[in-house]
């Protein structure tokens, strides 16, 4: 988040607080092997205004540890379409995270 | 979104080859062994245009199409992966860049999860 920095008259520069940041909520769904994982199709995260995919899925690992097995193997989608860990997230975004896929 | 990927990779095969119709169908829930769980025909003037747009679509569906497969053994299960996505996972998706790449991905990813010392009993499909 960012500090906002007042000088004051004689020079001093010290921090008044942090500027006003805002969340978003993404909606994230889970599927095959990410389910079983953690054992739930869907759930809601709140991340900083302008957090990434990428960001998401750090927070998305902190909170089912069980992910990490399929990190690397997995991979993103944002509504619906292929993207990557730097896609920056907005409001009611829908994120899935999708394992290696296998059908045919 | 498995709609969408297939709609997508009809289009890429129309952009690609002179083609009359197309038609994609894939099963979901339960598929008992030795059934067919996917389906695709491609109608063309040429046959060459048809078979090589067929052989596309399918190889783009493995590699793309978010739809897993859960291969169900009286003594356990697993869930299977494509090497057609797992080799198409250290490229481009969607034209966008992949961070970080993991070239070296490993073959089996989740893995096979039981030992399977008779035959398979059912495959269940997933649909994203």
């Amino acid at each position: 988040m960012a500090a906002v920095e007042l000088k004051t008259g004689n020079g001093d520069a010290k921090p008044v607080g942090n500027a006003t940041t805002s969340s978003v909520n993404v909606r994230v769904l889970f599927f095959a092997r990410a389910r079983d994982l953690t054992g739930t199709a869907d759930t809601l995260l709140e991340v900083t205004s302008g957090s990434t995919a990428g960001d998401c899925l750090k927070e998305l690992i902190a909170r089912f540890p069980a992910l990490e097995e399929i990190r690397e193997c997995m991979v993103l989608a944002l509504n619906e379409e292929y993207t990557s860990d730097s896609a920056v997230v907005k409001e009611n975004d829908e994120l899935a995270i999708i394992p290696p896929i296998s059908g045919g | 979104m498995a709609v969408r990927q297939i709609q997508a990779i009809c289009s890429s095969a129309r952009a690609t080859w002179k083609i009359h119709a197309i038609s994609v169908a894939h099963r979901l829930g339960a598929v008992p062994v030795g059934e067919t769980s996917v389906f695709i025909a491609v109608s063309a003037v040429h046959h060459a245009d048809a078979l090589d747009a067929c052989k596309f679509m399918i190889d783009e569906l493995k590699a793309t199409v978010p739809i897993w497969k859960k291969e169900v053994y009286s003594n356990g299960e697993v869930w299977k992966e494509n090497p057609e996505f797992m080799e198409r996972r250290s490229m481009e998706p969607a034209g966008k860049a992949v961070d970080a790449p993991n070239v070296a991905c490993r073959r089996i990813c989740c893995g096979a999860k039981s030992k399977v010392s008779d035959e398979s009993t059912a495959c269940e499909m997933n649909l994203e």
